[in-house]
């Protein structure tokens, strides 16, 4: 008698422990059992459903059901679980609407013995950050789009004017310096796009067989007339004829164009770049070897950041965004893949990518 | 001698005049419209050598007006150069599978580039 109303205390002191600790929980915690009825649970979970004018107490015992009933999608999974048609349960994001604004909840629901725990996270402080970065993104590139076009119309009209009107030496040369300056503007919109659309396509991945060799290939020919203009030699060699790859051609190619574009600016008229392709196990590696002004030793931890121009990067080209290599980076991560560089200042640099001949995805 | 026509779908005024004057001097004779559902309208009544078509267009965008084109026992034959903004991989990919025979990205093109593009594919 005596040992059993000891067990008894011990039991109801467990009871009570356990009750004060679901209580404390900052998450939202409801356990049912296999009829729908609420065993236990926290007012987090009550306040998270919307449902903050109902004390704990007032549903033990009492179905699920009646509380959530508006909640469709949240019933419906609930009932499939306790089914057994399921082996746990997800809703990523359920928005709940409320008086003083609206919240974003993770759900996770997971049977177990004759019943169900249902945990329920707030994640609208998670939703707000990306909404925020969301429109950033689309600003830029609604702006960048939108400056596109007044340019291409400056470079035509001007195209047309030197063609159309006689014009002196100095009106020619003063032709000139437009022209110049709107490819630079144009340039600088094109990597803000880039950074865009880089930043604003985290889920944005669609995988396809990609030419790898091709798509190199393809963007050295439209560079052509910028690397006669430099009296560069840029070279393709030592890749294989056709290398195939699962991946997003997209990030691929701003890769690509990242770190040969970077490569460009930053070496000198008549230098040289290498580019090569070359095969491993299951990867392959990008590498871009340039004869340019190269990147200080002090410099080197910071280079992939955002807007970083080494200090002799500035004193060679003063204008520049600095995101050039920050999207190479970006985009390599996006792809599962590697990056990083050797240099010496003054000789050049050498950067290698090296990225998966077959995607997982990179969830960020 | 007859002209080539070159159907110019363009809805940019600027971009369209110049467009317009280079391709004019180059010898060709150039209709213009400044929405997808007009250029798609003169296209069939016309039936011009070369259509150069913008995407981001009022009323009906390129790729629709493409596609339409294409459907079109009278003009699908009809060789199609996108001329855009919209310089994605994607934008490209999409634009050739609705049958663009070419795909320029304006910002960096010269006027003297498109009107070779245009003399090459008007002739074929």
């Amino acid at each position: 008698m005596y040992v059993e109303n000891e067990l008894k205390k011990e039991l109801v002191a467990i009871n009570n422990f356990l009750l004060e600790l679901v209580a404390a929980l900052p998450a939202g915690v409801i356990v049912i059992d296999s009829e729908g009825s609420v065993i236990v649970a926290n007012q987090v979970a009550l306040n998270l459903l919307g449902k903050q004018e109902i004390k704990v107490r007032e549903i033990i015992d009492k179905p699920i059901f009646p509380i959530i009933t508006e909640i469709n999608i949240l019933e419906k999974e609930i009932q499939e679980c306790l089914r057994q048609s399921r082996s746990k349960m997800f809703i990523p994001e359920l928005r709940i609407t409320k008086k003083d604004g609206d919240v974003f909840l993770a759900i996770i629901g997971k049977p177990i013995i004759q019943g169900m725990l249902i945990f329920l996270e707030d994640i609208t402080h998670v939703r707000k950050i990306e909404e925020a970065e969301r429109m950033e993104a689309d600003f830029i590139s609604l702006a960048s789009h939108q400056l596109r076009t007044p340019l291409t119309s400056i470079q035509w009209v001007v195209e047309r004017f030197s063609k159309k009107e006689k014009l002196t030496m100095k009106g020619k040369e003063y032709l000139d310096d437009i022209n110049e300056s709107v490819k630079r503007l144009t340039e600088m919109v094109d990597s803000l796009l880039n950074l865009s659309h880089i930043e604003a396509g985290r889920d944005g991945i669609t995988i396809e067989s990609v030419n790898v060799t091709a798509l190199i290939k393809s963007f050295l020919s439209e560079i052509v007339p910028l690397q006669d203009k430099k009296e560069l030699k840029i070279i393709f060699k030592e890749y294989p004829p056709e290398l195939q790859t699962q991946t997003d051609k997209n990030v691929l190619r701003n890769i690509v164009q990242s770190i040969i574009s970077n490569a460009i600016e930053y070496t000198g008229v008549g230098g040289k770049i290498i580019v090569s392709l070359q095969i491993n196990v299951d990867t392959f590696i990008l590498k871009v070897k340039d004869t340019g002004i190269g990147i200080p030793k002090a410099e080197r931890l910071h280079v992939f950041e955002k807007f970083m121009r080494a200090s002799n990067a500035k004193l060679y080209k003063s204008d520049g965004t600095g995101i050039g290599l920050y999207i190479a980076e970006q985009a390599t991560y996006r792809l599962g893949g590697k990056i990083w560089f050797d240099t010496e200042e003054n000789k050049g640099s050498t950067f290698y990518v090296e990225l998966p001949l077959s995607q997982k995805l990179q969830t960020l | 001698m007859n002209k080539t026509t070159i159907l110019l779908v363009e809805d940019n005024a600027i971009l369209a005049k110049m467009l317009n004057e280079e391709l004019a001097e180059a010898g060709f004779e150039v209709l213009h419209a400044y929405d997808g559902e007009v250029g798609l309208r003169i296209a069939k009544k016309e039936i011009p050598s070369l259509i150069l078509l913008d995407i981001l267009l009022p009323q009906m965008n390129g790729f629709d007006v493409l596609e339409a084109l294409k459907k079109t026992k009278a003009t699908k034959k009809i060789p199609v150069i996108l001329l855009t903004m919209l310089g994605s991989e994607k934008d490209k990919e999409r634009g050739f599978s609705l049958g663009a025979t070419d795909y320029i990205v304006k910002s960096k093109y010269a006027l003297k580039e498109i009107v070779k593009k245009v003399k090459k594919l008007s002739t074929v």
